[in-house]
């Protein structure tokens, strides 16, 4: 009963001769929030003269219910316009405060006081200086703080770096309850692996971004066998080899064409199939069968396959040729040291020199001056 | 001994190649022309060359505008050009450089060279 | 290569100086000259300040500095300067006997029919001093050959020697004309292969005609001049064919002087009666302006019909600079082909079997390695006739493997008169010799004492693999010219 709730009925009975109050009390009420720390604000519209002197009274007399709220109890019991019930209210009102121990009626008392006069400050009307450039002088109308242990950190929070890792991980766990959950559902929508046909000739290629747009997934690349190809004879291939020009590859005996010239994978498509289409038909124009033009690989760089030599393997036969090569070559060896014929550069030069003739000195005639003897 | 070729002496171990390019005016590709037309060979020396041919080559050097006529010719070149009042006229006769070249440094082969009466 | 030099042969021949060569005006003779005079020195010429390289009015005229005084001045005196030739003569001068060499005792000389018998593969055989004067005659050794190293110079007789000798004994016996070109990897012996039929030629008593580098015809370095009354002109080298002529001179001389000429040959300047011995003929020719004709003549003699003449080899060395465009121009300021140059064109003809030897011979190219053109004609038709003998040889078990050359269908520098002239030729490929030739190469080393080693089977594999398989100029490299003593 002895409710904040009751006593702001009071405050706000309709037997309280001020007009307009049921008008302007839904107003006020939005407008004067009285335990409200928020900073009062005008409102945009002009108010009345009546609106304004009504708002004052309500003003005035809400501080006084809740300063002294023994008194106004007592003020209200004996004035003589307040309706019946309302008297009664204010009377149970009145009963329930005193029960109320008297310390406890200070505390009240003082903390209304304290709470009107902290947000005095706050509900004062702020009124703006129309001739300051952007406002620079308003005070910060959002800063509600004393500035100590403003940024003390309370051990209460993380980083944003933190928070991203713990996000990230959030994703991981999101992939990985897809992985498990919702993938092996996948299995059901698996189609068996079907080999392309003999008649499937030509093998397409086509690029997804899966599910992003990009420029380069409207291009489609084929590629063909000449020899896959049906009705053609062989002069019919190798002058369509020719006509393909640098899209063969004579290694692999294949042609592959791309194109992306059109805005959709469809449209490149079939321009190629059209393609494919007009190159055999070309191919099988007898008109002219270029025989005298050779295939230009030229385009192409041939891989040397290059083989161990067969001869060259160590196997056990070459392993006892070599051997035998060697006795033979032991045996020569020791037939011509038997001989005396195995020639040994050094002892054939001492030999020589032991029995080299002695050289004659032979003086050098000087070639003599003319007129000289 | 020396061979006189359009009067000028050169001893017999000169190639001739090198004899006729010593000519104000000729420069390889025509004395290359003119060795080709007599069928001699690149490396071949003067003293080789049997007097018929020297009096060919004399006959054929004395039919080319070189020394003199080339020189005449590049003279009245410039000779017109400063007649007629030209900036490269001016150059010429000023021994400055003629090409657009600058003049802070660098002007000594405009100096030495850049006459009315060019030597070459 | 290898080197040339003697380690005696660093002195010049000439070189003599006395005190007598001296130059007459050095400072020396003129100071005794007057020695008592009482000239002073003031009549001395001033020496002119140097004034450096700038002209009078440059900013840096006037005295300079000169840190070219102090330089020293050329250190004596050089000598008198070599004759026009002398350098090239000694550049070029062949050694065939070195007297520090020991002589090799089992060395036989090469007679008629050795080259060309089976039994002496890998033997070693010396070659007889007249065969040596001729060969020298007509410049078959080459300076960067080793002759110089050993006593007498000797040749080794491989298998494909014998290959060679006996082709060309089947060509001379039946009178037809052997074409060959002896090709292979460099230092492989093709010029000593050319060397030992021209050995095998003057043996048999034929007549040799050699050209010992085929660049000198063809790089623009000797006169040359149009034959008049050619269509398409003709060239002559009229100071090539005079040297060529003394060569065939001085190196068929023994063949030559019993040889007398069928016709008379009125367009000589001399007067050449029949009946007068070839060698005059070839003789006839004193200047180059008659060289020429006369060869023409000694040709027309050498194949004339029914006369009795010997065989004829044709030989020379570095066949790729025939194979091509000449560096000559013609007077139109064209370049002449090689096939148009008179002396080329006469060897490509019987290169080609355009040209007949009545009495048979032999025309016989090597290939050179070294120093030759690109020439892709030439290499295709060899690759061609080598693929087309192997599979002829191989049968149908390696017809498969090797497969003839074809034409690159998009390169345009085919040159179809070479091919032409190669359409026929057979192809000798010169390889690596094998063991035993190995052996007795490095037999005849050690025994001459240019090898330091015993020679064992393990010298010689050695040896042998060092030179990728035997190459003779490799295995000379690895054992004869290494200063290991």
């Amino acid at each position: 009963m002895a409710s904040p709730a009751n006593l702001l009925r009071l405050c706000l009975r309709p037997s309280r001769r001020l007009p307009n109050l049921g008008a302007s009390a839904a107003r006020q009420f939005a407008h004067r929030r009285p335990l409200s720390t928020t900073q009062w604000r005008p409102a945009p519209t002009p108010k009345s003269p009546d609106d304004e002197a009504s708002e004052k009274a309500v003003d005035d007399e809400l501080e006084k219910a809740f300063k002294n709220p023994g008194e106004y109890f007592n003020s209200l019991i004996s004035d003589e316009s307040v309706s019946d019930e309302e008297r009664r209210l204010a009377q149970r009102m009145l009963e329930d405060w005193n029960k109320v121990p008297p310390a406890e009626q200070q505390d009240i008392e003082q903390l209304a006081q304290d709470v009107t006069k902290e947000a005095a400050q706050l509900r004062r009307p702020v009124f703006v200086k129309r001739d300051s450039f952007w406002h620079v002088d308003e005070p910060d109308q959002d800063l509600i703080t004393d500035e100590v242990g403003e940024d003390d950190f309370e051990e209460d929070d993380i980083m944003a770096m933190a928070h991203a890792k713990l996000e990230e991980h959030r994703e991981f766990r999101e992939y990985a309850r897809i992985a498990v959950w919702e993938m092996p559902l996948l299995s059901k929508m698996a189609k068996p692996f079907e080999p392309p046909t003999e008649a499937e000739v030509l093998r397409f290629r086509y690029t997804t971004y899966m599910g992003e747009f990009h420029p380069a997934d409207r291009k489609v690349v084929v590629e063909f066998c000449p020899k896959d190809l049906p009705d053609l004879s062989e002069a019919q291939q190798l002058k369509l080899k020719k006509l393909a020009g640098s899209r063969y590859n004579p290694e692999r005996d294949i042609i592959k064409m791309s194109c992306e010239r059109f805005e959709h994978q469809a449209q490149n498509k079939r321009y190629l199939g059209d393609l494919v289409n007009k190159l055999i038909e070309t191919a099988k124009d007898p008109t002219d069968m270029f025989e005298d033009i050779p295939l230009d690989t030229r385009h192409h760089k041939f891989k040397p396959q290059i083989k161990f030599p067969k001869e060259w393997y160590l196997t056990e036969e070459r392993r006892k040729e070599l051997e035998g090569q060697r006795k033979q070559a032991l045996l020569l060896d020791g037939q011509k040291r038997t001989e005396g014929a195995l020639i040994d550069g050094v002892e054939v030069i001492q030999h020589a020199m032991l029995h080299a003739k002695p050289v004659e000195t032979v003086p050098v005639l000087r070639r003599g001056q003319r007129g000289r003897r | 001994m020396p061979v006189s070729i359009f009067g000028a002496a050169f001893h017999e171990q000169k190639l001739v190649k090198k004899a006729l390019e010593s000519f104000y005016a000729l420069g390889p590709q025509t004395s290359a022309r003119i060795l080709a037309k007599y069928c001699i060979h690149p490396r071949a020396k003067i003293g080789t060359l049997p007097p018929k041919t020297v009096t060919a080559l004399t006959a054929e050097l004395s039919t080319m505008t070189i020394e003199s006529d080339a020189k005449k010719i590049l003279h009245d070149n410039i000779k017109r050009l400063r007649d007629m009042g030209t900036y490269r006229g001016r150059r010429h006769a000023m021994n400055l450089p003629v090409r657009g070249q600058r003049t802070r440094n660098q002007i000594e082969t405009a100096r030495k060279l850049n006459k009315v009466e060019r030597r070459g | 290569m290898s080197a040339p030099s003697c380690l005696r042969c660093l002195v010049r021949p000439s070189a003599g100086v006395t005190v007598s060569s001296l130059p007459r005006s050095s400072p020396l003779a003129v100071a005794r000259a007057a020695p008592f005079s009482t000239t002073t020195a003031n009549l001395r010429p001033k020496k002119e300040v140097q004034t450096g390289g700038a002209p009078k009015g440059h900013v840096r005229s006037g005295k300079m500095l000169q840190l070219g005084k102090f330089k020293k001045g050329k250190a004596g005196d050089r000598g008198r300067t070599p004759a026009p030739g002398e350098r090239k003569a000694y550049r070029k001068r062949i050694t065939l006997s070195n007297d520090n060499a020991i002589p090799v005792p089992w060395l036989t000389d090469l007679g008629p029919a050795d080259l060309a018998n089976p039994a002496n593969t890998a033997r070693i055989m010396a070659l007889p001093t007249e065969v040596q004067d001729q060969l020298r005659a007509s410049e078959a050794f080459k300076p960067t050959q080793c002759w110089g190293m050993f006593r007498k110079p000797a040749v080794l007789v491989r298998k494909e020697t014998i290959d060679m000798a006996n082709r060309m004994q089947n060509a001379a016996d039946k009178r037809h004309t052997l074409r060959l070109v002896v090709s292979g990897d460099k230092l492989t012996g093709k010029s000593l292969m050319v060397l030992q039929a021209m050995a095998h030629a003057h043996l048999n008593n034929w007549v040799v005609i050699h050209i010992p580098e085929v660049q000198e015809l063809t790089t623009a370095c000797t006169e040359y001049a149009p034959i008049p009354n050619t269509d398409p002109v003709q060239y002559m080298q009229p100071v090539y064919v005079l040297k060529l002529l003394q060569a065939i001179r001085r190196a068929n001389e023994g063949v030559l002087s019993k040889i007398l000429t069928v016709s008379a040959h009125p367009e000589l300047s001399q007067s050449m009666p029949p009946n007068t011995p070839l060698l005059a003929l070839a003789g006839a020719a004193k200047e180059p302006d008659a060289a020429w004709p006369v060869f023409q003549a000694l040709w027309s003699e050498l194949t004339a019909q029914g006369a009795n003449r010997p065989p004829i080899l044709l030989s020379a060395d570095g066949l790729a600079h025939m194979m091509k465009v000449s560096d000559y121009r013609s007077p139109a300021f064209d370049l002449i082909h090689s096939h148009d140059l008179a002396l080329v064109r006469l060897f490509a003809d019987a290169l080609g079997g355009g040209l007949r030897l009545p009495s048979g011979g032999a025309v016989i190219a090597a290939t050179t390695r070294s120093n030759a053109p690109r020439t892709p004609s030439m290499e295709l038709a060899l690759a061609q006739r080598e693929a087309e003998a192997n599979k002829g040889l191989g049968g149908p078990s390696s017809s498969g493997a090797v497969e003839v050359p074809q034409r690159d269908p998009f390169f345009r520098g085919y040159d179809d008169r070479v091919e032409a002239v190669l359409r026929s030729v057979q192809v000798l490929r010169v390889r690596g010799v094998d063991k035993l030739e190995a052996r007795a190469l490095m037999e005849y080393w050690a025994a001459s004492g240019m090898l330091r080693a015993t020679v064992d089977e393990k010298a010689v594999t050695e040896k042998w693999a060092l030179s990728g398989g035997g190459v003779p100029g490799e295995m000379e490299r690895a054992a004869l010219l290494t200063a290991r003593i």
